[in-house]
């Protein structure tokens, strides 16, 4: 050590919290150190440090003056808010816990055997809010209801649910049944509803934990509030106290974050398979491919392990994993979407190379375009009129020097091909190695081609006479790069845009004949 | 002056066919505190001109659109603003003074917007509506900072955006410049990005001292004004203005705003070169602010002395302390002390304002 450098005196954190994260703030507000999970030593110069701990959303801070001597500095555990009534974290009412702890032994629904889902739904109040006159919803289940992969209903919870409308309502309903893919499916108030996948994997319990959210400004329009929702696997009931389902949450914020906050001996332990959770593993597994480098060896343990412990191609989250170790480790079709928006991703950027994966007409064909909501689920909006998969308008306006087209889903919105033949065009030319799976190496690629187009006098791109001979040749369907572009752009599967690309060639051809019809007409 | 300095500022409060109950209050309000800061000679020092600063506000437009179809600003008005200073740069090529405009682009925006993918966010502009989100109703901010800094046109590139970054996928993303990649624009140029709300997240406004303000926005310019200055060399750099921001944004909200899931506490940054605290973005007389300590009648007339946070070496003494004794101090985190009464405490000069403690 140089005689210069001033002496370090060792910082202890001490947290409660296995997601907690933490840093260490300086005398001149600059984030020095970062650190993770129960127990953090920190190396620091003397002087005037801010600690703060994070879990989920909240946070707490304390000042440390670290003179002349260590100091430790202990935090107590964070009560972040969590749909689920677990022990330690804010929204929560013993009557909750004891509730979710006895009616998910009970079974109110049998539709089949081998698996079951239990939705606990539930309001919240805080004491500002009843003192300013704030009332729960008292039928925190309303419009909610359980849908098979068809869309038959298997439970109206509104109807089947035991339930407690005093205080701050709850209702409960254990619904077994058979193993597979079910939807959830939550009617609002405008008779539009939102739907997401949930699975039921053979000898699991399934735990939907719902608070309540406003959807309108209506009293109505308060219902389930599907977008915080906390989901568990469970084989012994529910635990208020269980440290995984807390984790599972911190690790469910941590993702929405952006934020690996599961501390390394979690994910030791994720990876050698000493959890009870599988949401543990599906959501580690997630937090995994946040690193900036991701480990594929220690993403196959993580895969293995849920195989185990839910089937081998039963559960599209774990499948959806897999195919992020390679197209071919899984042989999974993706009728059904899974339940984790970070899972469609890898699902979506495989069908590139596989369009198969999402079957034209498939029920997570047609959901791909309706996306609703925010992360971590993934769910859809379905509008009250039923409306068939694909029925686009499409308004073309096809010139000889430019293309643009739009396509107007009528439940959705605005989605459109801009200058389609001129990506075409530019990727016909020779171009650089593909450079495919990374977002980068396509804007290279990309880039390669318009500039060979760029330094062309001609122009070629945006050329009529091109255009033309390029619509002599029309080709059936999108070439790879352009496929690979409009999957990333648009957030659709391949078998989606290639189905909107389709339908914008018969315009084009239709509009062609008519031009024809016409020319043919004045000449006459 | 900084006059190779450029501008876009955008700020939408005007949606006809998208705000059912009203126009949106705070990116007029946001833009303009960020135009005011950026031709101020203490801030950004850029010319205050159109050639220099594009500004785009929903009340540039008269009379107020009624309808969608009319309403201004479009995707094509900002996009000349853009394409002027590309025009630039190939006109200054021509001239033989190369292929590039100046010294630093700021591209601010602020209005309602989505996210349709993880690394591109999207300003919609005022002709949107609910189911007309595509190519043609929106600014992509990303893409366009990237498409500048590849090109390399600009030694730096700013992007500021507050605005919703909540999933609405989209075909057909508003990305019509043709690609262009400069030799050593990765290596050369250097950025900052910062959101207001992380991807997926809604991005939030709120009454600020009686006006309605974009909550990021209101933190970044406090920290543009002085908050983040680096109190050691008065420098503003990437890393300082990073760490501000994701340590301040959450002190605009109240307890009950903190503990609302829906409303963000941090913004997310990006900024490159990363190695060491990035790059400067300005460099400042280092400010001070003034602090007010309320001394205990017990205490007063004792020994009183404020040691730096840093390195504790005494940056204020007072021989017999006021009953209110001002001192004025840089940013950052101070011991006062009263050995003879036993007193101490830590202050914290955020660099938010004056601060007024009691021992």
């Amino acid at each position: 050590m140089k005689a210069s450098e001033p002496k370090k005196l060792n910082l202890e954190v001490k947290t409660s919290d296995e997601s907690a994260e933490v840093f260490i703030i300086d005398g001149r507000f600059t984030v020095v150190e970062r650190g993770s999970g129960q127990q953090n030593t920190f190396s620091l110069t003397p002087g005037i440090y801010t600690v703060k701990v994070r879990a989920g959303f909240e946070s707490r801070t304390e000042n440390v003056v670290l003179l002349d001597r260590p100091e430790t500095v202990e935090f107590a555990r964070i009560h972040f808010p969590s749909s689920a009534p677990l022990s330690d974290t804010g929204k929560t009412h013993e009557y909750h816990i004891s509730a979710a702890q006895r009616e998910c032994q009970r079974v109110h629904v049998v539709a089949g055997s081998g698996s079951s889902i239990f939705v606990f739904v539930r309001d919240w109040t805080s004491q500002q809010s009843s003192d300013d006159g704030g009332e729960p919803n008292r039928t925190p289940h309303r419009g909610l209801k359980l849908l098979d992969a068809q869309g038959v209903p298997v439970a109206d919870f509104a109807e089947q649910s035991a339930s407690n409308t005093t205080s701050d309502p709850w209702a409960a309903c254990n619904v077994q049944v058979d193993p597979g893919i079910y939807r959830l499916s939550l009617e609002l108030a405008s008779g539009d509803s939102i739907e997401q996948t949930v699975v039921a994997s053979s000898n699991w319990q399934t735990q939907v934990f719902l608070l309540q959210r406003n959807y309108g400004e209506d009293a109505a329009d308060r219902r389930a509030d599907l977008i915080n929702a906390s989901i568990q696997l469970s084989q012994e009931g529910f635990n208020p106290h269980d440290p995984e389902k807390r984790l599972v949450e911190a690790a469910k914020l941590g993702l929405i974050n952006t934020r690996q906050v599961l501390p390394e001996q979690t994910i030791q332990a994720i990876l050698y398979g000493k959890f009870k959770n599988p949401m543990l593993g599906i959501f580690g597994a997630h937090l995994l491919l946040l690193g900036q480098q991701v480990k594929l060896d220690l993403l196959r343990i993580v895969v293995d392990n849920l195989r185990r412990l839910l089937g081998e191609n039963q559960h599209p989250d774990v499948e959806a994993l897999a195919l992020r170790l390679g197209a071919k480790e899984t042989s999974y079709i993706f009728e059904h979407p899974p339940m984790l928006r970070r899972s469609w991703w890898q699902v979506v950027n495989a069908t590139v190379d596989n369009e198969g994966l999402v079957p034209l007409n498939s029920m997570a064909f047609q959901c791909a375009g309706r996306i609703w909501g925010e992360e971590p689920w993934l769910q859809w909006k379905v509008k009250s009129v039923k409306e068939a998969l694909p029925g686009f308008e499409i308004l073309a306006d096809v010139s000889d020097e430019r293309v643009e087209l739009s396509i107007i889903e009528p439940h959705l919105s605005r989605i459109a091909f801009q200058d389609a033949d001129a990506f075409t065009l530019a990727t016909d030319e020779p171009t650089a190695p593909d450079t495919s799976g990374s977002k980068k190496g396509l804007a290279l690629k990309g880039k390669t081609t318009m500039r060979g187009l760029k330094s062309d006098k001609k122009k070629k791109s945006l050329d009529a006479s091109v255009y033309k001979a390029r619509k002599r040749k029309p080709k059936a369907k999108l070439s790879k790069s352009q496929l690979r572009m409009m999957v990333q752009s648009s957030g659709l599967p391949g078998a989606n845009v290639q189905a909107l690309f389709n339908e914008y060639k018969q315009s084009k051809a239709a509009s062609a004949a008519a031009v024809a019809s016409d020319t043919e007409g004045e000449s006459e | 002056m900084n006059d190779k300095d450029y501008a876009v500022i955008i700020g939408i409060k005007s949606y006809p066919d998208f705000d059912v109950d009203g126009p949106l209050e705070g990116p007029e309000n946001d833009a303009l505190a960020f135009r005011d800061w950026l031709i101020s000679p203490t801030g950004g020092n850029v010319p205050n001109d159109e050639e220099h600063i594009a500004l785009f506000l929903s009340s540039n437009y008269n009379p107020p659109a009624k309808t969608a179809e009319e309403a201004k600003p479009i995707a094509t008005d900002v996009q000349l603003a853009f394409e002027r200073l590309q025009n630039k740069a190939e006109e200054n090529e021509k001239n033989n003074k190369g292929l590039k405009v100046g010294r630093r682009l700021y591209i601010y925006m602020a209005g309602h917007g989505f996210a349709p993918r993880d690394d591109q966010t999207a300003l919609l502009m005022a002709n949107a509506k609910r189911n007309r989100t595509g190519a043609i109703y929106h600014i992509l901010g990303q893409y366009t900072a990237d498409w500048f800094f590849k090109a390399k046109y600009f030694e730096e590139v700013i992007l500021l955006m507050d605005c919703c970054r909540e999933l609405h996928p989209v075909m057909g993303l508003n990305m019509s410049f043709s690609e262009s990649l400069a030799p050593g624009a990765v290596d050369k140029v250097k950025r900052f990005y910062g959101y207001a709300t992380k991807w997926s997240r809604l991005s939030r406004e709120k009454s600020i001292d009686g006006v309605r303000r974009g909550i990021f926005t209101a933190t970044l310019i406090k920290a543009l004004e002085g908050g983040a200055v680096d109190a050691d060399t008065g420098e503003l750099s990437a890393r300082s203005l990073s760490d501000y921001l994701y340590t301040n944004m959450e002190e605009l909200l109240t307890p009950a705003e903190k503990k609302n899931p829906d409303i963000p506490k941090e913004p997310e940054i990006d900024y490159y070169p990363k190695k060491g605290n990035g790059f400067v973005l300005m460099s400042v007389p280092i400010p001070t602010f003034r602090v007010t300590i309320s001394v205990p009648p017990a205490a007063v007339g004792k020994e009183a002395q404020i040691l730096d946070g840093k390195d504790f070496t005494q940056v204020e003494h007072a021989a017999a302390a006021p009953a209110s004794w001002v001192v004025n101090l840089k940013r950052g985190k101070y011991l006062a002390l009263i050995i003879d009464a036993g007193l101490k405490k830590v202050i914290e000069v955020a660099g938010t304002g004056d601060v007024n403690e009691s021992l």
